[in-house]
């Protein structure tokens, strides 16, 4: 049987194409929005609002004078793809986090808040991730800080 | 005929030989262009929070003082795997992961009041207590 050269070509590289390739996100936490964190206010809320709202934290804290509850939710993002003998795989993983800090009476002083979970991506890994990071900072704050 | 075996090659191969690329990326880094804003001895709290969001870790430091980590990590590299199905029980492979790990770390130093006393930056295992 004789094969053309451009036939031969492709049944060579037929078998690169019988490879595959997956996406797979993986979460944990409950998301939260800004919204429901400007309800917060320091001087005013205390940690049982706090945790009337949000639930149990994800992790606390005890400080010198005081306390710092965390709240987490986080999302990552996997893509591979396995292409004959070659796999590549990315994970991307980013977090929406809030810390609230507390006096020694339980009320609220301080809070600051990331909202980047959403932000995870489904890459490869020679690509960069965060390069539209500095003009974001530029503006003076990462994802949606709250004071 | 050498075309065969070189086709039927591929094919096996992708069974018992793979290259393989894995990288992992966790949290976005702190911005430079913020760490830079900061002051020791006149940046607060509420600036850093501002400036920087919600940190990874939040620490009891020396003193009274006050701790936070802000962290991110990029971890993977290149590996390889081989296995060989020769006969029933005798399935050598061999697979290696080379793992070049950065986990890069920010972390401020609060006295009581809440001022910023002290910057540090370096990998998060030594800065973490």
């Amino acid at each position: 049987m004789k094969i053309f050269p451009a036939s031969r070509f492709f049944i060579l590289i037929f078998p690169l194409f019988l490879g595959s390739c997956f996406i797979n996100r993986q979460s944990s936490g409950e998301p939260f929005s800004a919204k429901l964190l400007r309800a917060f206010q320091p001087g005013k809320t205390e940690a049982k609002d706090v945790v009337a709202k949000l639930g149990a934290p994800s992790n606390i804290v005890r400080l010198n004078e005081g306390s710092a509850y965390v709240y987490e939710h986080t999302q990552g993002k996997t893509a591979g793809v396995f292409l004959l003998a070659v796999f590549v795989a990315n994970t991307d993983q980013r977090a929406d986090r809030v810390w609230f800090f507390f006096d020694k009476n339980d009320r609220l002083t301080h809070m600051g808040a990331t909202l980047a979970a959403s932000r995870s991506e489904y890459s490869m890994p020679w690509e960069d991730l965060y390069d539209d990071l500095p003009s974001r900072m530029e503006k003076g704050a990462q994802g949606e800080s709250e004071k | 005929m050498r075309f065969c075996l070189l086709w039927v090659g591929l094919v096996l191969l992708q069974g018992c030989l793979s290259l393989n690329w894995v990288r992992s990326r966790k949290n976005e880094p702190p911005s430079s262009f913020a760490v830079q804003a900061l002051r020791l001895g006149q940046s607060n709290l509420d600036q850093c929070l501002g400036l920087l969001g919600a940190p990874l870790l939040v620490q009891r430091g020396p003193g009274k003082s006050t701790e936070l980590l802000w962290a991110s990590g990029d971890f993977g590299g290149w590996g390889i795997s081989i296995s060989l199905n020769l006969f029933r029980f005798v399935n050598p492979s061999f697979s290696y992961q080379g793992s070049d790990e950065t986990a890069q770390a920010l972390r401020l130093r609060f006295d009581p009041k809440g001022v910023l006393v002290q910057k540090s930056q370096g990998s998060l295992a030594s800065l973490r207590r």
